[in-house]
């Protein structure tokens, strides 16, 4: 998949579940900076995003994460 | 025993930072972990040994875990740490539920919940490779035995404390002012604040029965002193942490002034939470993720029992930790549908604004009365009689009351006084304000904080009484 793809789908993602249709893609972006992006909605951005892109994530993997940049270089290598 | 509010500790982390500050920068890890053993000893605790033994276990393990390949072996490897520590730890947080003649042979070692979540923090992160393995043994028992978190934390994880360790950065003026102002605060809020405020509660608490207290008065004043008493604990230990050029992670942030309960979550014991989050509730959500919102109320119940429970095996604490799971159970099932209606109706959302800080103090605050309560009979007693006796006192209540009023008003205003402080210290660390001052404003602070320390060991050396114990030390 490529990256740009996956940029454009997460936006639309992140937008939905935060109800934040004013949220832009930034690979710097962190949960610390959107208000509603929380440890409770984290999950259900997980389960929109693994079922966006068909696939499975684990807890190690997600908890490593430290950026949104990050968590679509993982979409992208876990959706080859 | 050496109580963080005696002399004696105070004359031994300023002899320590000295030496702290004339040794060469590379043995530094070695006398943080040359004094935590030291103030172990000190404090009396015989039990050092497990802390060495856990220790020793999870940084081989950790190193094992790195190295080997086989998934089930790491698996097996794992599980097997996790289940000896947390073994050990509910044996210790259970042994008062044992005959006496056996429960006196297991005696709480000294911040045992503490090292112990702090052990399985990193063992997990280096299990999901999220940190890489500490390879020098000095500075991961360093991280476990530091001793100004050892008593009530905060729990730092190791991706923060153990760069610090690799490069001491030098303990600047600026440091050890902050941390002198910090241990002054904490002193402020145990002494002026906690102690006072307790004088009420514990009366009413020990006279529950008997007729004619305010409950009302204990139902109020619990709360702030258990915040008071509790984050003393935590400005101590970030000041006194401050003195060796470590900088710890905020326990507290204005939990009173929270809209909501899972805000009031991000602001109370906020080292716990997070750790909770991570290694808790997120797998178990994780775990659960299809089962939608049946998933997430059964992961924040065994979030929030596990906090209950984790000051000890006492029904009264397992009600606690049901009830905020249910105050955050519905505060996480109907916030979207009230942020779209405050979005249509904004001055709705202004009301509730206003209201929701002191609508979540409330709920906080019955909350704490099943925290403070010795019985789940006691917790149906204080709320069904919260507003008996409010101004028909019996006469022992009165005289107590006329004989200690003074208290309660230097108590309540320490509280205030001791919010603003703590506010003005958010500010300044966030925007350095001090640097910005002139050079006459900044002497006038150095000096003003000397002074103030003079004052305080000053202070302790005139306190004929005996030191009253932190409520949260026994966690």
């Amino acid at each position: 998949m490529e990256i740009d793809v996956a940029q454009a789908k997460f936006t639309g993602i992140m937008r939905e579940v935060f109800n934040r249709p004013d949220l832009q893609y930034s690979a710097d972006l962190t949960a610390a900076e959107v208000d509603e992006w929380d440890s409770l909605s984290h999950v259900d951005l997980i389960v929109a995003v693994e079922s966006e892109f068909k696939i499975r994530l684990s807890t190690g993997e997600v908890r490593g994460l430290k950026n949104v940049g990050q968590f679509v270089a993982l979409i992208v290598k876990k959706a080859k | 025993m050496m109580d963080f509010t005696t002399l004696a500790f105070l004359g031994y982390i300023a002899i320590a930072a000295v030496i702290y500050r004339v040794l060469p920068m590379r043995l530094r890890p070695a006398l943080i972990l040359a004094g935590s053993c030291l103030y172990y000893w000190f404090v009396g605790s015989g039990l050092i040994l497990l802390l060495i033994c856990e220790t020793s276990l999870v940084f081989f393990s950790a190193l094992l875990l790195e190295k080997i390949r086989s998934e089930r072996l790491r698996k097996a490897i794992i599980f097997t740490v996790i289940g000896l520590l947390i073994g050990v730890l509910v044996v210790f947080k259970g042994a008062f539920m044992l005959p006496r003649r056996w429960a006196g042979a297991l005696l709480m070692p000294l911040g045992v919940s503490y090292y112990t979540f702090k052990l399985l923090g990193y063992l997990v992160d280096v299990y999901w490779q999220v940190n890489a393995a500490e390879t020098s043994m000095v500075n991961f028992a360093a991280y476990a035995a530091f001793f100004p978190q050892i008593v009530a934390g905060p729990i730092q994880r190791a991706e923060s404390f153990l760069p610090q360790m690799h490069g001491p950065r030098d303990a600047a003026w600026e440091g050890v002012l902050l941390g002198s102002q910090r241990i002054l605060l904490g002193f402020f809020k145990k002494f002026v604040v906690a102690d006072n405020l307790g004088t009420f509660v514990n009366y009413v608490y020990a006279h529950l029965h008997g007729g004619g207290e305010s409950i009302l008065l204990a139902f109020y004043g619990y709360p702030l002193q258990m915040y008071a008493d509790f984050s003393s604990l935590t400005d101590i230990a970030i000041g006194t942490a401050l003195l060796f050029g470590i900088s710890s992670p905020e326990n507290f942030e204005a939990p009173f002034a929270a809209p909501n309960p899972v805000e009031y979550w991000r602001r109370w014991h906020i080292t716990l939470t997070l750790w909770l989050t991570d290694y808790v509730f997120t797998p178990l959500r994780m775990s659960t993720r299809r089962m939608g919102n049946l998933g997430l109320v059964f992961s924040l119940t065994v979030n929030m029992v596990l906090i209950g429970l984790w000051h000890g095996f006492r029904w009264t604490f397992l009600i606690f930790g049901l009830l905020h799971a249910f105050y955050l159970a519905v505060d996480a099932l109907t916030s979207k549908a009230r942020r779209k209606y405050y979005k249509e109706h904004p001055a709705a959302g202004v009301c509730a604004g206003r209201i929701g800080p002191v609508a979540t103090f409330h709920l906080i605050a019955i909350a704490f009365v099943c925290f403070r309560a010795s019985t789940p009979g006691d917790i149906v007693f204080v709320l069904r009689h919260l507003l008996a006796n409010v101004t028909n006192w019996s006469g022992p209540f009165a005289s107590f009351f006329a004989e200690h009023s003074r208290v309660l008003a230097v108590g309540a205003g320490g509280y205030a006084v001791a919010e603003v402080f703590d506010f003005v210290r958010r500010q300044n660390e966030r925007q350095s304000l001090l640097k910005g001052l002139p050079r006459w404003g900044r002497w006038s602070t150095y000096s003003c904080t000397f002074l103030a320390m003079c004052l305080l060991v000053m202070l302790l050396y005139v306190k004929v009484s005996k030191p009253s114990p932190f409520l949260y030390a026994i966690f």
